[in-house]
């Protein structure tokens, strides 16, 4: 017996909506191939919003807050990254090294929850990554990390299919590998996280997700099914609790 | 959109559904330590199937057939050993019983990327693995944190999605309860009650290469197999096979 529904749609709907979601994930199952391969700027590229008026308003955020804007993304994520990069490797003495030398940053994405907004035009997901960042050292070793992390985006249609609008990497803990996770410092310090240390001032600064004591921080929310996308539930800046834009 | 069109996207979520089933069971294969079913459950009859890991190929179907057909010895081996030392335990078990017992090879897999052929003959599927292995040799059992990717290219047959080629690659394959960052992994001393396990490695690779280098500190970068794209036919697009 089929199920009573509050929204009854044709087939045709259904099975768009279907393949949205299969799209969605699809989406951030290559964006976090991309991240590992070191092709950053074809991310933002080919996986991010193209759409001039979207551009202005897409959202990188980080547990110390937020990048805004395609080009401060850009900025941050492309440009900043591999200025970094190229200072980590010339002061192990790897000045001469290509980028990606030594590292392995990898972040694979399961437990997606995804919804399609009623209207069609937007959608939004959460996932878990369990994962890895090593970084090369002089010695030839490196330092090498489990990396623990929510992450939650927000999905446009644009004429080139669904793009990547906002995305909220929270961090929840690294910790060295072969160390126990009780050596976590119990207190989030603003500044001294890896990431932190590696890239510029967010375009708004401020916590977004706070992981002391590894409690339960619920930033970003579960996304929940929805009619149409609102400030109040994005996953860019405006949508978090302390926000004061 | 026509009823037609409607019938085809729906087809096509089912073949990505399939797809993805047909690499989950790859995986649960592995953990129930069903390889020997490995070849004629999951894999295409044709005899072009190869199997890639990080130094090389199984390139044909006596090959694989081979590299999957060693490990049901070797597991019944390890039981063995294991019966001996645990003679309270398993003493009384039966050699099917024990099937098994010892190993424990978890590679979850997420991140699924599957392109479905225009034409619905063929497919691809890109995803990551995510476990550890334990497996037992001379020094006792032993569990490695495993991180990687499969790439596998499917072939429809008999009403089924099959694997046609397979590449199976570790970026970490490092002792658990260790760093990584090390260049020399952790290592373990031989234990006399399983010297029975001594020489015990699976067939190597028919054809060498270098498809993918572990993680280290001085790798170049991480460098993986591209990922499907959108593509009509099999012959218009890249192969993960050789």
């Amino acid at each position: 017996m089929a199920k009573k529904k509050n929204v009854i749609r044709s087939n045709e709907e259904r099975i768009v909506r279907v393949w949205d979601v299969e799209q969605v994930k699809d989406l951030m199952s290559r964006r976090s191939i991309y991240e590992a391969t070191g092709r950053r700027q074809e991310e933002l590229d080919e996986l991010w919003v193209q759409v001039p008026e979207n551009r202005k308003t897409a959202s990188f955020g980080r547990n110390w807050g937020y990048y805004v804007g395609l080009d401060e993304i850009k900025k941050y994520y492309v440009d900043d990254y591999a200025a970094k990069e190229a200072d980590a490797l010339s002061a192990i003495g790897k000045g001469d090294e290509a980028p990606g030398y030594g590292r392995f940053l990898f972040h694979p994405l399961s437990t997606p929850l995804v919804y399609v907004a009623g209207d069609g035009k937007t959608a939004q997901g959460t996932w878990y990554s369990i994962g890895a960042d090593c970084y090369p050292e002089a010695e030839g070793t490196a330092d090498c990390n489990w990396n623990c992390q929510k992450i939650c985006a927000d999905f446009i249609k644009e004429p080139g299919g669904w793009k990547i609008w906002h995305v909220v990497f929270s961090q929840d803990f690294t910790v060295k590998t072969g160390h126990d996770t009780s050596e976590l410092q119990s207190i989030y310090i603003r500044g001294t996280g890896r990431d932190e240390i590696d890239f510029g001032d967010p375009t708004i600064p401020m916590l977004a997700h706070d992981p002391s004591y590894t409690w339960c921080d619920n930033y970003p929310p579960l996304n929940d099914p929805y009619e149409t996308f609102t400030d109040e539930i994005s996953y860019g800046p405006e949508g978090h609790p302390d926000y004061e834009g | 959109m026509t009823n037609l069109q409607i019938e085809h996207l729906v087809e096509r979520w089912e073949d990505r559904r399939d797809v993805k089933n047909q690499m989950g069971k790859f995986v649960h294969y592995l953990l129930l330590k069903k390889e020997a079913d490995m070849v004629a459950d999951l894999w295409s009859g044709r005899d072009d199937i190869c199997y890639g890991v990080n130094d090389g190929w199984y390139a044909g179907r006596e090959a694989v057939k081979n590299y999957f057909g060693w490990f049901p010895g070797y597991t019944a081996k390890v039981a063995t050993c294991l019966k001996e030392k645990f003679p309270d335990k398993l003493g009384d078990k039966s050699d099917d019983e024990i099937f098994g017992v010892g190993l424990m090879e978890i590679k979850s897999i997420s991140n699924y990327v599957i392109e479905v052929a225009e034409d619905g003959q063929t497919a691809k599927g890109f995803c990551c693995l995510f476990g550890f292995n334990t497996t037992v040799d001379t020094r006792g059992p032993i569990s490695n944190w495993i991180l990687g990717t499969l790439a596998v290219d499917f072939v429809y047959e008999d009403d089924m999605w099959k694997i046609l080629h397979m590449q199976y690659l570790e970026d970490i394959n490092r002792p658990a309860g260790s760093d990584w960052g090390t260049i020399e992994p952790k290592t373990y001393e031989d234990r006399p009650e399983f010297e029975a396990l001594r020489g015990l490695t699976p067939p190597e690779p028919t054809v060498k290469a270098v498809l993918h280098e572990k993680y280290s500190g001085t790798r170049k970068a991480t460098v993986l197999p591209p990922l499907p794209v959108p593509y009509a036919t099999f012959a218009e697009t890249f192969s993960y096979g050789m």
